[in-house]
């Protein structure tokens, strides 16, 4: 699960169906804006919005990993292998063209919006409020429960596949060296990991029986979370905002 | 009594608590591959696991949910739920058509499944994307498109090499699992007792 | 009427020729302490599921016969109905952990938040349970970063916060250690003073001994003997069929063969240091070293 996340924020105290419609309407503003330095701004403006959320570097890392890496490649590939007439420049058997370089560029910048708004949203939510609010929107309880035994189960077993190869290297097992000898690790570092795993599934089906996971009557939230009057009032507000902008780009376009 | 005849049922209490091992697992070996520079993704190993066990939708079920959960530190992951979602349910009907049980059979189903990923997967690399594959995989396409392929075609001819080395892999990897869990555990799954070997019946 | 009742029970789980459990009829009766025994594989943890209603639903198979509670079928009751008046406790404490909640707190309220139950009634019962188990201060711990005997203690407090009449525990101390082998059956005592009727698997015999009312011996799917505690306890033939027998038992076997006969059935540490105080008494013959 994501770490603590600071509720004192303002930003980061609003209700997760909140912010999770901002991140959507400023992606979907991003995409629909004409050309690169509106783009750009747009990006610009999810970054001032994940300083004043107080969790820039956890956001700027994350961007910089994902979409940023991609964004690179994708310049790289567009700009000198797609097809093109302006050519900017030159060198051995490549020559960079500006067709590319400037699709290149909207791309990456819708996908850096994108992706910047979905880490923006994840960072300042975590996956338990999230999952709650969604159960709340109709999402079934064995759908909850699924996502949030994943994210229990996830670092279990990352625990257990690290016990699992130290204990193969105490045996002498070789973790490192040529590529046959590192795959080899794999096989007998997975599979046990399952099997211990799938074996105990039997026994948490009936725990889970005992705890009445298939009774039917509504369940109560012991950790509850409501939307508050500013959710609210920052929910219409960004509607509008959004209305308007999508209103302009087609009065845009029409005339 | 409600529990009654819903062991073999789409979405029996057993195949839900399958699902989470088996993203867990796909997310695991996905890190394992990266920690051992394995250069090919090992990480749809659960979802064929599911397919293999438990049939098509809880298989595609298990490889959305995989992408959407790495999509939260990660989202260029999102785009490739729908990659997921077809290799989970082919592999689904690839056991349903006892297309799992032999070695011949498996190697078959292994590139079936890798033709489906490389399908999926290269009109999202290319057309959302713009042709990075992301990781080293991305150098040799570039490599290719140096010499003058086009980047849609590159793009395939990576994917068809990778992809038929990983989802080989997998189909292996899956079986060998499959072949040492114990019968008990195995009848509780749709087409568990496909893997029997003594059946009394 | 007894509380439990099984009838001519037969059951074959799937892709098994022989049953497993064969022919079995015994009786429970309310507020009553029973402690299953016997050799693996001799059907104890299977008579558990039985008596949960696990079986067949769950695991399939084949079963003859039928199980009532309060005279009624397992069969007529709703899952709900059955969860709350029965409860369950497992081997394995890794996998009663459900994964549902990130800590003990919300972990031990989840079958009651299943249940709808309101708010300021659960945190009520958790406090209570968390006291009685004494995990109050794993409160805020994610469940599966416990030792194993803190979440078998976590799995009784959550069992415990639905307040099942009845307890079926199977071999809940397999995998602890002494120490907390010792703080589950404190839990165990407790619950058998709250008047619960309790259901145990169980291989340490010596603690059976101690606190169970009745054993229910088991060889082979068929129950080889069924009654008070000191009654099959002191049947040394058990040996035979693979039942230990509490050492004291043992022990005053050893005597009636010498010819000091103990004047009553003897399976606990004190009754026989009671009984060799009186015949100490009687004869003042010092006890030999």
């Amino acid at each position: 699960m994501a770490g603590a996340v600071q509720k004192d924020n303002k930003i980061v105290a609003l209700y997760p169906m909140t912010k999770f419609y901002i991140a959507i309407a400023f992606a979907i503003v991003a995409v629909i804006l004409p050309g690169i330095i509106s783009k750009a701004i747009c990006f610009a403006a999810l970054n001032v919005l994940a300083l004043a959320s107080g969790i820039y570097k956890i956001f700027a890392k994350r961007v910089k990993n994902s979409v940023g890496v991609l964004f690179i490649v994708l310049v790289v590939i567009q700009t000198f292998f797609a097809a093109g007439d302006t050519i900017l420049f030159s060198f051995w058997i490549f020559s960079a063209k500006l067709e590319g370089l400037l699709f290149a560029l909207k791309l990456g910048f819708v996908l850096a919006n994108i992706g910047g708004c979905l880490i923006w949203f994840f960072a300042i939510t975590t996956e338990k409020d999230f999952v709650l609010a969604l159960e709340k929107k109709g999402l079934s309880s064995k759908a909850s429960y699924v996502v949030l035994s994943t994210l229990q189960m996830v670092p279990v077993l990352k625990k257990r596949s690290e016990t699992i190869m130290n204990a193969q290297r105490a045996r002498g097992v070789e973790t490192e060296g040529s590529l046959l000898v590192r795959a080899k690790v794999f096989v007998p570092t997975i599979v046990p990991l399952v099997l211990s795993s799938i074996q105990g599934t039997e026994e948490r089906a009936l725990t889970l029986e005992a705890r009445g996971f298939s009774v039917e009557t509504k369940s109560t939230h012991l950790y509850d979370i409501e939307p508050k009057p500013v959710d609210k009032t920052v929910t219409i507000i960004t509607g509008l905002i959004f209305i308007l902008i999508v209103v302009g780009r087609i009065v845009l376009c029409l005339i | 009594m409600a529990t009654r005849n819903k062991g073999k049922e789409t979405f029996s209490l057993m195949v839900i608590l399958l699902i989470p091992i088996a993203i867990a697992i796909n997310i695991v070996g996905g890190q394992l591959t990266s920690l051992l520079k394995i250069p090919v993704d090992l990480d749809m190993i659960g979802v064929i696991l599911v397919g293999t066990l438990a049939g098509p939708i809880p298989a595609a079920v298990t490889g959305v949910l995989t992408n959407l959960i790495n999509g939260i530190m990660d989202p260029t992951w999102l785009p490739y739920a729908f990659c997921s979602f077809f290799i989970g349910i082919s592999s689904g009907l690839l056991s349903k058509h006892n297309m799992m049980n032999t070695i011949w059979k498996q190697v078959i189903s292994g590139i079936v499944i890798a033709l489906v990923a490389t399908v999926t997967a290269t009109p999202i690399t290319v057309f959302f994307f713009g042709g990075s594959t992301g990781g080293g995989s991305s150098m040799i396409a570039a490599g290719l498109m140096a010499t003058g392929v086009q980047i849609i075609q590159a793009v395939f001819s990576v994917y068809i090499v990778t992809e038929c080395i990983g989802k080989l892999i997998s189909v292996f990897v899956a079986n060998v699992i499959i072949r040492v869990l114990p019968e008990r555990t195995l009848v509780k799954y749709r087409f568990g007792e496909k893997f029997i070997k003594t059946s009394n019946k | 009427m007894p509380y439990i009742d099984i009838k001519n029970v037969t059951y074959t789980y799937p892709l098994v020729k022989e049953p497993c459990i064969k022919d079995i009829t015994v009786s429970i009766e309310k507020g009553k302490f029973y402690a299953i025994v016997g050799a693996n594989g001799s059907g104890k943890t299977t008579l558990c599921n039985i008596i949960r209603g696990f079986i067949p639903g769950f695991y399939q198979g084949e079963m003859k016969g039928v199980v009532e509670l309060e005279g009624k079928s397992l069969e007529e009751y709703t899952l709900g109905e059955l969860t709350s008046k029965i409860g369950y406790v497992f081997q394995n404490p890794f996998n009663q952990i459900t994964g549902a909640r990130d800590n003990v707190y919300e972990e031990i309220a989840y079958g009651l938040e299943n249940l709808g139950v309101e708010v300021e009634i659960i945190r009520k019962k958790v406090e209570e349970v968390m006291e009685l188990t004494n995990t109050a201060y794993l409160a805020d711990k994610n469940p599966f970063e416990l030792s194993g005997g803190q979440q078998q203690r976590v799995a009784f407090a959550s069992i415990l916060a639905l307040e099942p009449d009845i307890f079926v525990i199977d071999e809940p101390t397999s995998q602890l250690d002494p120490k907390e082998t010792e703080r589950v059956f404190d839990i165990i005592d407790k619950m058998k003073k709250m008047g619960k009727t309790i259901i145990l698997v169980e291989h340490k015999i010596e603690l059976i001994a101690e606190y169970a009312d009745s054993i229910i011996a088991l060889e082979d799917g068929r129950v080889v003997k069924c009654g008070e505690k000191h009654d099959v306890l002191s049947d040394i033939s058990l040996i035979e069929k693979g039942i230990a027998l509490p050492q004291t038992v043992l022990l005053a076997d050893e005597f009636r063969r010498r010819g000091i006969p103990p004047k009553e059935k003897i399976i606990t540490k004190q009754e026989m240091i009671w009984q060799l105080k009186q015949i100490m008494g009687k004869s003042n013959a010092p006890l030999q070293a």
